[in-house]
Formats: structure tokens, sequence, C-alpha cells
């Protein structure tokens, strides 16, 4: 078998010694050598750089320096390749030394022969590929990881731009329709009106869903935070259904409001609660049918690490059974695609499911289909604690 | 009839707010960037200024900051409207002094509440 010649620079001012170490690599079976010799450590510096070696040896007592001076300079000089330290004596003492100023190995010359060379290198070599592969997997980490940072940026700025970028037409959009519906601009006909409320409406839509969007992706980038403040979930409640109670007069479903009379106020994200309460009540009275009826009930919480109860039942068409697992999923709908009410991206629980963890508190749905839904919350005397 | 100044940078918001105010009764100038702001604010004095916080040449909080150091603007009240969710914007807003915050798209209606509101706490500027 021919295999490539170990490239070996050997530092040594003994010419004797050096040819007693060429003798025992040249008998290693199955292993060529190109022998290259130095007698200084200067030599031997630019034997390195010249010929650039597998397998460095150097003498422990090189003149004026020392082996251990030795393998400074040779790292020094950008050269990573094993070193294997030879000496004319012995002594565990200098062994140690030896290997922890970055020697591969350390071969008293007494011990030499073919053998204890071979294994020598070959551990030597090894070691060496193995740190080699490790560095270059650290870098390729090190780099990966850079890019997946400043990916992250990249997505994040991207984000405050698309939000900056759509809300600002949204908002003109949507008041400049609501100016001209309210008679700002003169009065409408009753057509005009008509087609400008639809208008009103698909804005009021892109409105929550773009709100929904960036909630996700404020979510996903950990830039979604909570500002906590003691509040009164009844006082929020109070006005969640009050907004709703027209719509769900129109759609002919009771909204009934169940709220204990001494609710103990809780440290929260009035804003981010009031968010998860009006998408629970939305999708009650949505999936509720004519006749039906909504409750919301508020009470102070029966477990220890609950302090506050919050259920929103209806008497809607129920969840499937296949789905209800799922349904806080990111992206997940209750009804199928052809539904009439299906409406919105499938995220709204998604979202209320993430707010209220974000509190620290639990959310579960249960359903019996056909029969109505429950969805209810937990939450902790403090967002902060638990 | 009480006086509002408005900064905003987007002339369509800037006019749609401007309409809007106008209908219930509010005198209303418009301003187009920080700079200009400023100026206005000084000149004829409001009795409230709606700022918008994200502005290319000086955002609000920039206008809010140098209004507090010049004697005729320092006791105008403002309200920030934005559309950035940045946490601790609110708290910033606070910082600095003003005496409500409309997130963009607002609710006319709350838009309204807001400046009446924002009105009746503070006296107008002498």
């Amino acid at each position: 078998m021919q295999k490539t010649p170990l490239k070996v620079v050997a530092i040594d001012d003994d010419t004797g010694d050096l040819l007693l170490l060429r003798r025992h690599l040249e008998a290693i079976p199955g292993r060529a050598v190109e022998f290259i010799t130095a007698a200084t450590l200067d030599e031997g510096l630019s034997a390195i750089r010249r010929h650039g070696p597998d397998v460095i040896f150097v003498d422990h007592y090189l003149g004026r320096h020392t082996g251990l001076d030795a393998i400074a300079a040779i790292r020094s000089q950008g050269c990573a390749q094993p070193v294997l330290m030879l000496t004319g004596m012995g002594g565990e003492e200098l062994a140690v030394i030896a290997l922890q100023s970055g020697a591969a190995d350390y071969i008293p010359k007494v011990h030499l022969s073919s053998a204890s060379l071979s294994r020598s290198i070959d551990n030597a070599l090894e070691k060496f590929h193995l740190q080699q592969t490790v560095e270059e997997h650290q870098r390729h980490l090190e780099t990966a990881n850079r890019d997946l940072i400043r990916r992250n940026e990249e997505i994040r700025n991207f984000y405050h731009t698309l939000s900056h970028e759509m809300k600002t037409p949204l908002t003109s959009a949507k008041e400049f329709v609501s100016i001209v519906l309210d008679g700002l601009a003169g009065p409408l006909t009753e057509d005009q009106t008509e087609y400008l409320g639809y208008a009103k409406d698909s804005c009021d839509q892109l409105v929550r869903h773009l709100t929904d969007l960036l909630d996700v992706a404020r979510l996903e980038t950990g830039k979604l935070r909570i500002d906590l403040e003691e509040s009164d979930v009844g006082v929020l409640i109070g006005g969640v259904v009050a907004a709703k109670r027209i719509t769900a007069e129109q759609a002919g479903v009771t909204l009934n409001v169940d709220v204990a009379q001494t609710l103990p106020r809780v440290t929260v994200d009035p804003q981010r609660i009031r968010q998860v309460l009006t998408n629970l009540v939305d999708n009650a009275v949505k999936f509720s049918e004519s006749g039906g009826s909504v409750t919301v009930r508020a009470e102070a919480g029966s477990e220890p690490d609950e302090h506050l109860f919050v259920a929103v039942i209806d008497s809607g068409c129920g969840i499937p059974e296949d789905k209800i697992g799922r349904i806080f999923d990111r992206l997940c709908q209750a009804v199928e695609s052809d539904s009439p009410l299906r409406q919105g991206l499938g995220l709204g629980l998604h979202i209320c499911k993430e707010l209220i963890e974000l509190h620290n508190g639990t959310i579960r749905a249960e359903s019996t289909p056909g029969r109505g839904s429950t969805f209810s919350f937990r939450l902790p005397a403090s967002a902060g604690t638990c | 009839m009480a006086k509002i100044l408005i900064v905003e940078d987007d002339r369509k918001i800037a006019t749609a707010l401007a309409v809007r105010l106008k209908a219930e009764g509010f005198e209303v100038e418009i301003a187009m960037d920080a700079a200009m702001g400023i100026t206005f604010a000084r000149r004829t004095q409001p009795d409230l200024i709606i700022l918008d916080i994200s502005m290319p040449a000086g955002d609000g909080f920039i206008v809010a900051e140098r209004l507090r150091t010049i004697v005729q603007t320092m006791s105008i009240p403002f309200i920030f409207l934005t559309a950035s969710k940045q946490p601790g914007l609110r708290e910033r807003a606070q910082d600095v002094g003003a005496v409500d915050f409309l997130e963009k798209p607002y609710d006319a209606a709350k838009l309204v509440a807001t400046v009446k509101k924002a009105l009746s706490a503070v006296p107008a500027a002498a």
C-alpha cells in the first residue's frame, strides 16, 4: 500500500539522536517518512514554515532553549500540527509540563522504538484530526449562529416596518370611510350609507387581522411583553360585553354576565386580558345560533395557584372531538373551510393561549358537540409570581 | 373654541384627524414635521397637541422634550399617537409628560373622547 509519506521535522542538536530517530521512524511498517532535520530552534522554525510538516519532534534540551520554548515558538508562528517531545531524561514532572504546554506526547529517548513512535504518531495525528474537526464544527456553528441572530434581527425589523407601512394607510382608509359615513363630508343616500358601511366593516376586519398577525409575529420573536397593573377583571368583562351587545342582539344571542360580587383583583396587563375576553366572547357569539346564549362567568379561584377563574360558556355548535385537542394551535380552525362560520386567520385562540401563559395562567376548552363549548382561563394573583 | 395642533408627517392621517376634530367644533392646525410642530406650538400656543411618535426628521419624543423647555409651550398638554406597539412606549410617553396615548388605527369616537378628556383635565393655556 503506497501512503503519502509522513512529513516529519525533527529539531535536535544531537546528530546521533536524529539518526536514531530516523532509523526508528523508517522502520515503522507501512509508513513512508520524509525526514527533515534542524539543529537549532531557529532552523527548525524555518523548516516548519518551508515544509509544512505533519508531525514535529522537538528535543527538550536545545542549547539555550527548552522544548517548551520551542512549542510556544512553533504555535506563535501559526503552526497547529502535533509536536512530540523527546528527551534524554525521563521524569513525570517534565512529562506533565510538556503535555500542559501543548505537546501531543512525551517520549524519553531511552524508550524510543518503532512501535512506541508509531503509537505516539498515530495517537497524535488522530487527536489532531479530531481537534481540527471539532474546531471546524465550532466555526460552522458560530457562523450559523451569527447568521441566525442577523436574520432574526432582520425579521424583527421587517415586522416593525410592515406594521408601520400597513397601519398607516389602513388608518387613513378606515378613518376617511368613517368621516364620509358619519356625514362629515355632506349628506349620503341610503345606498351610499349601506356600501360605505361594508367598506368600514372590511377596514375593521383588516385591522383585526393585521393586529393578530403582528401579535403572532411578536410572540414568535419574543418581543411581545405585558405591561402589568393591578386590575379589576370584572370591569374588563363589563366593557367587553357592552361592546359586543349590539352584535349579539342582531344575531339573536343573549349575553349574560355572571361575575361574583367580590372578585379578587389581579396584577395583569388589562389590555391583553381584554383582548383575550373579546376574542372568546366574539367566538362564542359567532358560533351560537339565534335563540342561544353566551355567559361570561368570573369568580375567585378554588385552587392554590389559581386566584381568578373566568369562563365563557356558549350554547353553540360545539367543537368536533378531533379538533378540541388542537384548538389552541396556531392556524387551527374549528370549522371546515367551506363553512359560512369560517372567518379569520385561525390565530385568535392561539394568541389567547400565549397571552394567558405570558401571565403564568392556564387556558382550556371543553365542548359537547351540538350543545356548546366552554373556554376558561385561570390567572394567578400576579402574572409576575407563580 | 379650543385650538388643537396636530403634528403628523402623514398628510392623509393629519387631514383625517383635522376633519374629525373640526366637525367637533375645534380649531385645528397641522404641522407636518417636528420642527414645524415646535414653531407652530410656540407661535399659536394651542390648547392641546396631538403628536405622532414616528416621524422621519425628529420623532414625537424629541418634540415633546423640546416643548417642555420652551416657556410658551411647556404647559400645553399633548397626546401621543402611534402605530408602534413597542414595549415600554407607554411608559416613555408618560415619562415625558403625555396626558394620553392613542394607537393607530384609532377609533374616531375614542379619539374625540380622549381629546375632550385631555382638554378638561388641564386648564387651557393662558
